[in-house]
């Protein structure tokens, strides 16, 4: 007979224990990762060098691909030409450090002695970053093969372009960075681009 | 009497099966957490080396994996030459292969700048740094062996402007995977 309220005291402590783990879990443990990706795409639309157009767009995408783009990736090394504002080159000791916004992804770098161009992936006039559609995207970044093969007596596939670490990235981390190059302004390619 | 408690009994079982499924249906939790997962398991899947995880958290391990392997390509800059002979993916030489036997041991030579060993020295630390003086070099890009100051205190290729906005989790995660992979001596060339 004195077990009972033993009993019911241990039951109402085990409803207890259920909600708290349901809301510590949500603190820790599985929500950390959503904090995680939270932190990133908050920090993805603080980086951008420009002007972001979110119209008809996933604005988590875009800002987890600013943020794969600007920090994990440094696209801008290669795509911009030149990649700092002259004067505000952080390499250098430069200060503010300031991405050539200007020219932001629109290609002109200049590798192999010249031989290889790195390209314009600003999107086009259908909002296509590089031209690309996404299916068509995904398969470059995954096979290598250029689209419009432009140094057929180098190799049918990209020299410079990491593709053979890109094509391991996640479909969603992919589509992350195409939904970032479709908001970012159009531009002209640089001078030397190949079309 | 003997019922109640029974009832009680069951309730109570009832309960901490509860718990304990709560627990396990929160660790696959909400679409974030499965993207997480997802790089997590490619992180694994790619790493070119064998990895020790004694002492280590394997989920920041396999992250650390997946942005050194398929996303900041340290391989292209840290190993020479990056690709294993005869699997040379820009050359079509399937199926890829890192140059595992001297992957991140540094050594590519950029004229005046040589890529350094960033692969764990005698005390574990990834290119014998820890991890506050890690963080530091990528978020402020000073050369901490200031081995070309004719050229700047900076590090000058490495592109730590960009690697340093990355989250400080996202920058554990890399120093992690670092400290899981093989030592190796510094390839020919490679400054101290």
């Amino acid at each position: 007979m004195r077990l009972r309220p033993l009993l019911l005291l241990s039951l109402a402590a085990c409803a207890f224990l259920v909600v708290l783990n349901d809301r510590s879990s949500a603190q820790g443990g599985a929500a950390t990762a959503g904090d995680d990706e939270a932190a990133r795409i908050r920090i993805g639309f603080r980086v951008a060098p420009v002007p972001l157009s979110l119209h008809g767009k996933d604005p988590n995408l875009v800002g987890l691909g600013s943020y794969i783009v600007n920090t994990r990736i440094s696209c801008n090394d290669c795509h911009t030409s030149p990649p700092w504002v002259p004067g505000h080159n952080p390499h250098l000791g430069q200060k503010p450090a300031e991405i050539n916004a200007a020219a932001y992804l629109a290609g002109g770098g200049k590798f192999a002695g010249g031989l290889i161009v790195s390209r314009n992936i600003t999107p086009d006039e259908h909002g296509n970053p590089a031209g690309l559609t996404f299916a068509q995207f995904v398969r470059l970044l995954r096979t290598g093969v250029d689209p419009d093969n432009v140094h057929p007596q180098i190799s049918p596939l990209l020299q410079v372009m990491p593709w053979p670490y890109f094509r391991t990235m996640s479909d969603h981390d992919l589509a992350a960075v195409y939904e970032y190059l479709r908001s970012i302004p159009s531009l002209p390619s640089a001078p030397g681009t190949p079309p | 009497m003997r019922l109640r408690l029974k009832l009680l009994l069951l309730g109570l079982v009832t309960c901490a099966c509860l718990v304990v499924l709560n627990d396990r249906s929160s660790a696959q939790g909400p679409a974030a957490s499965d993207d997480e997962a997802t790089r997590i398991r490619i992180g694994f899947q790619v790493a070119p080396v064998p990895l020790s995880l004694r002492h280590k958290d394997p989920n920041l391990v396999g992250l650390g994996s997946y942005i050194v392997n398929t996303q900041a390509f340290c391989n292209d800059c840290h190993t020479n030459p990056q690709w294993a002979d005869g699997h040379d993916p820009t050359s079509g030489q399937e199926p890829a292969q890192m140059n595992a036997a001297a992957y991140l041991a540094g050594g590519v030579n950029f004229g005046l700048v040589i890529s350094r060993n960033i692969t764990p020295d005698e005390h574990g630390r990834p290119a014998g740094l820890t991890f506050p003086q890690f963080v530091k070099l990528m978020r402020v890009g000073l050369d901490p062996e200031n081995l070309h100051p004719q050229l700047s205190p900076f590090l000058v290729i490495m592109p730590w402007p960009q690697f340093g906005k990355m989250t400080q989790h996202d920058l554990a995660a890399v120093y992690e995977y670092l400290r899981a992979i093989p030592s190796l001596p510094s390839a020919p060339g490679t400054p101290e």
